[in-house]
């Protein structure tokens, strides 16, 4: 038993890094967030809140290897996470560079977006709580399930970051500017 | 001396047990149980936002003579589970209602909550015979006649946890009987209650 590991782990050759993907300094910048930073928020019913941003990462991740021997890519990863206390948001958002995989993607307690945020905005003003914000990029889950209040569409832009959750009940979380 | 204690212990009769008292405990609990009927429940928090608490794995469940006396009666155990998971918040809560003929489990309510985030978890234990908390982690109450989201509930049983790990860890539970979980509370003074169910 103790032989055929051995034979096994020896016979395993070394996963190689075929390539490795870095983040421009533009890409970085699209998610203008830092540690520290709190941004207001209401809910379309008028209750304010604060969403801090509790962590601003940049490291190099590895493709996952699920077999022996099988080669990696390396890439950077900016990932910025997002909390509330009331109400509960968890957020993170991720951006890779674009060779490697072309969204932002946004996790609001587990529901997931992806965000074009490389190609053209889908609206060219949207006005948020008498602010007017611009090059909007939206994001729809299409497989939430509309039986339950969960969010279901994300407004973003890359001067601001996160500005509208809305809700599959029409509930909305917005940024107060 | 260990010997002596053993014979000493068998010289003592059991008691019957007593089939029409555990007859009624097992009707009464029945009352608690949650109708699978209802599955997604919308929440309202204090400060009018919404998420749906769902309702899933039902399970009920009934074994015949786990317990046999020396008058020659025999009696059973019943079980019932439901499980809770709310659509924003990272809860889910799990109760347990069981009736038996054995002493050492009796007739219960446990109730456990879990933070899926964090996945600290907490549970309590009330006993139906003793009408108090089994662990001594929480005070337990019934309510009656309590008005939550407009509904008057006859009877709640309130579970209220001693500890509580961080802000939004949820610090009580409300159980209407024959309803299941109306209401929660959390440590940072922020509650949920049940405005509208929905099939």
């Amino acid at each position: 038993m103790v032989l055929t590991v051995v034979c096994i782990t020896a016979c395993c050759p070394e996963s190689i890094e075929t390539d490795r993907f870095y983040l421009s300094e533009q890409e970085k910048n699209l998610i203008p967030c830092y540690e520290g930073q709190v941004i207001a928020f209401e809910h379309s019913n008028g209750y304010s809140f604060e969403l801090t941003t509790v962590s601003d990462l940049l490291e190099m991740r590895k493709t996952e290897v699920s077999h022996c021997g099988e080669n990696y890519y390396s890439y950077q990863v900016k990932e910025v996470k997002m909390e509330s206390d009331i109400p509960e948001f968890y957020i993170s958002a991720t951006i890779t560079p674009y060779d490697f995989y072309p969204f932002l993607m946004m996790e609001i307690n587990r529901t997931y977006f992806e965000l074009s945020v490389h190609d053209q905005p889908d609206l060219d003003t949207l006005t948020i709580n008498g602010f007017t914000f611009e090059d909007i990029f939206i994001s729809e889950n299409h497989l939430v399930d509309t039986n339950l209040i969960q969010p279901q569409k994300v407004f973003y832009n890359k001067t601001d970051g996160l500005l509208q959750i809305t809700m599959t009940n029409e509930e909305k979380y917005s940024i107060k500017k | 001396m260990i010997l002596l204690a053993i014979a000493f212990s068998g010289c003592f009769e059991e008691d019957c047990l007593d089939i029409e008292e555990l007859d009624q405990r097992t009707e009464e609990i029945k009352l608690w149980y949650a109708p699978d009927s209802i599955v997604y429940k919308t929440l309202v928090d204090r400060y009018g936002m919404s998420q749906t608490l769902t309702m899933s794995a039902w399970n009920t469940h009934h074994w015949d003579d786990i317990v046999e006396d020396d008058c020659g009666n025999t009696y059973g155990s019943t079980y019932f589970s439901v499980q809770y998971n709310t659509s924003l918040s990272p809860l889910h809560f799990m109760v347990d209602i069981q009736g038996s003929g054995n002493d050492a489990d009796g007739f219960y309510l446990k109730l456990r909550v879990t933070n899926t985030n964090s996945h600290n978890h907490k549970s309590s234990t009330y006993d139906f015979v003793t009408k108090t908390c089994r662990e001594k982690n929480a005070r337990v109450e019934i309510l009656k006649q309590t008005d939550i989201g407009g509904t008057i509930y006859d009877t709640i049983l309130k579970i209220e946890f001693d500890k509580t790990f961080s802000a939004n860890d949820v610090k009580s539970v409300y159980y209407a009987k024959g309803t299941g979980i109306v209401k929660y509370e959390l440590e940072n003074g922020n509650g949920f209650w049940v405005v509208e169910e929905r099939i």
